[in-house]
């Protein structure tokens, strides 16, 4: 049967978007309301698993989209600055801790994840697609209904505004 | 000669591998006499890996639909189909 052998891992998937139990399972409702109105419509063209995973994401980005309520930054004061002739106007510091030693801590991990959410939902969104649910850049366009080069100009300028809000925890004197 | 706007431009295809040969050595130069721009570099390798290790988190696998779940979405399905 559909919801219980393709079930579990659509709730994964909606749990990593949501992170909130009650939140992940409303997605998936919301996802087999959508499987059930489109099932006749499945050409067989992907793989079922690979149609119903693309339901459950884009499910949960309707979510997210509809509960957003949080204030977000604006992306472009995020973005390295520069003089006219092309050098850097602010002196960047070097992080202290290594790559590993942050991301096995869990602390950080949700430092990270607070950063993701207070992103504009378009570079958001991006970021969610590419990283955490790790799709192709790709696979993350026909998500998004935007062409291929829109992605990767969205997560560069996603990244770089990440990078600025994580500067101040963890550059050289910080303590976290 | 590139600048340190240009670097920033070409990070992705940098972090990927995917830069030409030529912009590739611009690039290690611009980076060997720029200690900013080796800092931002190192840091946004950072910031992909944090990105990315930030949605692997506590939640164990799901295995099974909770049983809760599977009634209310079969519910849904009926009220559809009736």
């Amino acid at each position: 049967m559909l919801v219980r052998e393709h079930g579990p891992r659509m709730l994964s998937v909606a749990r990593k978007f949501m992170r909130n139990e009650a939140e992940a399972h409303d997605a998936l409702q919301d996802a087999f309301v959508s499987v059930v109105k489109h099932l006749k419509d499945f050409q067989g063209q992907s793989a079922l698993g690979t149609w119903l995973h693309s339901i459950v994401v884009r499910a949960s980005l309707m979510r997210l989209r509809a509960k957003r309520s949080r204030k977000t930054v604006e992306i472009d004061g995020l973005l390295p600055q520069f003089q006219w002739d092309g050098h850097r106007k602010d002196v960047t510091p070097h992080w202290s801790r290594s790559a590993e030693e942050l991301a096995g801590d869990a602390e950080v991990r949700v430092l990270v994840r607070e950063a993701i959410e207070s992103l504009p939902e378009i570079h958001r969104e991006v970021l969610l697609l590419r990283d955490i649910e790790e799709m192709s850049t790709q696979e993350a366009a026909a998500v998004l209904e935007v062409t291929e080069a829109v992605v990767k100009t969205r997560l560069h300028r996603a990244r770089q505004a990440l990078r600025t809000l994580l500067d101040p925890h963890f550059s050289r004197g910080a303590l976290t | 000669m590139m600048t340190c706007k240009h670097l920033i431009e070409f990070l992705d295809d940098y972090v990927d591998g995917r830069l030409p040969v030529i912009q590739r050595a611009a690039f290690e130069t611009h980076l060997w006499l720029c200690r900013d721009c080796r800092h931002y570099l190192d840091s946004y390798k950072t910031v992909i890996k944090l990105s990315r290790a930030s949605g692997k988190d506590e939640a164990p696998p799901v295995t099974a639909m909770p049983e809760s779940l599977v009634k209310t979405i079969l519910a849904i399905r009926k009220q559809h189909h009736d």
